[in-house]
């Protein structure tokens, strides 16, 4: 029996949070600094930056220097290498610091950037059609980016090691080192672990109907372009009536329809509020969806 | 007790930690849990506060503090609202002097690094006998914790009242680059503490004093309760938020009642007057009626939505089933009948 065992998911989560309470500490401190000597314009445009100064402040002095960082330390867990024997290397270090900061920061700037170059950029020569279409590869790229670490902490949960994906490519583990003190029994991990794979999977399972139902409505649309979709009729703002507006959209009523207490709303917008809160909302006289009615032969003048 | 395998390993791991130069913290850290007694200095038993001990001590004091300062806010409900206003920086300043009369004062140590059995021991001191703080760090350490966050309140009123005074706004130019230059020494302060382990606090290092464990202490013992349960219960409540949207619940429902309850079927011929009175659905008068070809009449609401839920949707009395969307039509009353 080894006096040191391999740290458990509760341990490596709560020194994370607490590495997130220091160094969000330590990112308001430079932010005000920066706030109160250069002004709060310079602090919006370099906000990330500074966000990003600070993390890698606070683990170049804590990992990379050879220290175990505060959340660490508060669950006394140390990092070691795959052989649970030896303390990673510094070049290793190096590395899962910067995986783990500069990754997620370059992933949004590059995104970004990308982002406004096909959105503002007319001397690109695209077609707006391919246009759109990479406009919303970059959002699927974003999307599956969460949905990818979402996986992975489903994976964690399990497994009980790398909670980030620094940890896996660098391969560095976390050791309890608690004399005499074994584990008491605590709840697994792995309920959580099996909950996220459901969940995750349900996702993907919604999401690719979804995506099938779109493609066949595209098609069927496309087919049937010639027909002419149905169009909302455009009221002219000059001839606005303040006796027929509606207060939820501000704008002439469509479909007027009037609660039990007797204002009167667009059918859509007061359906839309009800849904919500089953209430008037100019009197607060509680309506309830059924009690709407809607008004008939009464917007034609 | 340790078995020849177990010492193997923490041979191992103390030569891996030589070879990285694990200083201060870590080393001490790593060496208490292997109860070597190489890391006690020649004090003793005195050992350098864990920084995470110091930080939780200084969390603990702000916290204290806050708890008094609502209390006694809580006491002053009923009074003016500018009483407590104006005079909050003297009120703050008198609880601070009373806090460190009774920790720093007589005791060398905060009241959260009573709480967590650490004392401040004074590092300029040369005479290995007597290590505390002395008289005047006590005293220097009081206007630092009472003295200057009541000057820092009380500034724009002090600015305010010395305007007519020549040369005053050199002075409080002064200060606001003085006080510019606290806030990055102690943001600097704080990242040299993270690796050396001393001197939390701007103030600690400028007095020459540093929280250490007097005692020998313990590891840590860390609840994980709230932890595992907050986790534990976030999961569960994300995945039920999740799930719910895609259960028909009215679906569920309507089946189950079509299956388990007796119904008798009920023509259109057998509309009495009192059927026209109330929506078999939600019982209330019907708002624009409409029939699915039973006596029955229903708000155009309630059996829209319901039908829009569940296609086989039928009548909650009589079982009988609506064919298609053509099968609700409004009511219309037969004159003469």
């Amino acid at each position: 029996m080894s006096a040191y065992v391999a740290a458990k998911q509760a341990e490596i989560i709560r020194s994370h949070q607490k590495d997130d309470f220091y160094t969000g500490g330590i990112q308001s401190a430079l932010s005000e600094i920066v706030q109160t000597s250069f002004g709060p314009r310079i602090w919006i445009n370099w906000r990330h930056e500074i966000d990003l100064l600070a993390d890698l402040g606070y683990f170049v002095l804590t990992t990379v220097s050879g220290y175990q960082t505060l959340g660490e330390e508060y669950v006394n867990i140390l990092q070691v290498n795959s052989s649970h024997r030896v303390i990673p290397s510094r070049m290793r270090r190096v590395a899962m610091v910067l995986l783990q900061i500069l990754t997620p920061y370059l992933l949004h700037r590059i995104l970004n950037w990308l982002e406004t170059e096909m959105r503002q950029n007319r001397a690109l020569n695209i077609t707006p059609r391919g246009r759109d279409s990479a406009i919303s590869l970059i959002k699927g790229i974003r999307s599956s980016l969460t949905f990818l670490h979402r996986c992975h902490l489903a994976v964690f949960y399990m497994s009980g090691v790398f909670y980030h994906f620094s940890k896996r490519f660098t391969g560095i583990h976390y050791l309890l080192v608690r004399p005499g003190m074994q584990n008491s029994k605590r709840p697994s991990y792995k309920v959580l672990g099996w909950l996220s794979v459901i969940q995750l999977s349900f996702s993907v399972l919604q999401q690719a109907i979804k995506a099938l139902q779109e493609t066949r409505k595209a098609s069927k649309t496309e087919n049937a372009s010639s027909v002419g979709s149905v169009s909302k009729v455009s009221v002219p703002e000059t001839s606005m009536d303040p006796q027929r507006k509606c207060a939820l959209c501000l704008e002439t009523r469509q479909n007027s329809t009037a609660t039990p207490c007797g204002h009167l709303f667009c059918w859509d917008c007061i359906v839309e509020w009800c849904t919500m809160k089953p209430q008037c909302p100019l009197c607060r006289e509680t309506s309830e969806l059924s009690r709407l009615i809607i008004l008939k032969n009464f917007d034609q003048n | 007790m340790a078995t020849s395998c177990c010492a193997g390993n923490q041979k191992d791991l103390a030569a891996a930690m030589q070879r990285h130069r694990f200083t201060t913290t870590q080393r001490l850290r790593t060496f208490l849990v292997m109860a070597d007694d190489k890391t006690r200095n020649e004090a003793g038993n005195i050992r350098d506060a864990l920084r995470v001990s110091q930080l939780d001590a200084t969390e603990l004091d702000t916290q204290l503090f806050e708890v008094i300062k609502a209390q006694l806010n809580n006491i002053f409900t009923y009074f003016k609202p500018q009483f407590l206003v104006k005079y909050s920086p003297e009120i703050n300043a008198i609880i601070r002097s009373i806090l460190w009369k009774y920790s720093v004062g007589s005791d060398a140590s905060t009241i959260g690094q009573q709480l967590l059995d650490l004392k401040y021991m004074n590092t300029r001191s040369t005479c290995p006998d007597d290590l505390w703080m002395t008289r005047r760090q006590r005293l220097a350490h009081a206007c630092l914790f009472v003295g200057l966050p009541w000057l820092d309140e009380r500034k724009a009123q002090l600015k305010a009242s010395t305007s007519s005074v020549p040369h005053s706004e050199h002075f409080w130019y002064a200060v606001q680059w003085i006080s510019k230059a606290v806030r990055i020494l102690s943001l600097l302060n704080f990242l040299v503490f993270l690796t050396r382990g001393r001197y939390q606090k701007l103030s600690e290092r400028l007095l020459g004093i540093a929280a250490v464990f007097p005692h020998p202490v313990g590891s840590r013992q860390i609840g994980f309760e709230y932890l595992d349960r907050e986790l534990l219960w976030h999961g569960f409540a994300e995945f039920l938020f999740f799930i719910l949207p895609l259960i028909n619940f009215r679906r569920m429902k309507n089946f189950f009642s079509r299956h388990l309850s007796l119904r008798s079927p009920a023509t259109k011929e057998q509309r009495s007057e009192r059927d026209f009175t109330e929506c078999t659905v939600c019982g209330l008068w019907p708002f624009n009626p409409q029939q699915i070809g039973c006596k029955h009449i229903f708000c155009y609401y309630c059996i829209q939505s319901n039908y829009a839920a569940d296609v086989r949707f039928t009548c909650p009395e009589c079982g009988h089933g609506i064919a298609g969307a053509d099968g609700i039509a409004p009511v219309v009353l037969e004159t003469g009948s």
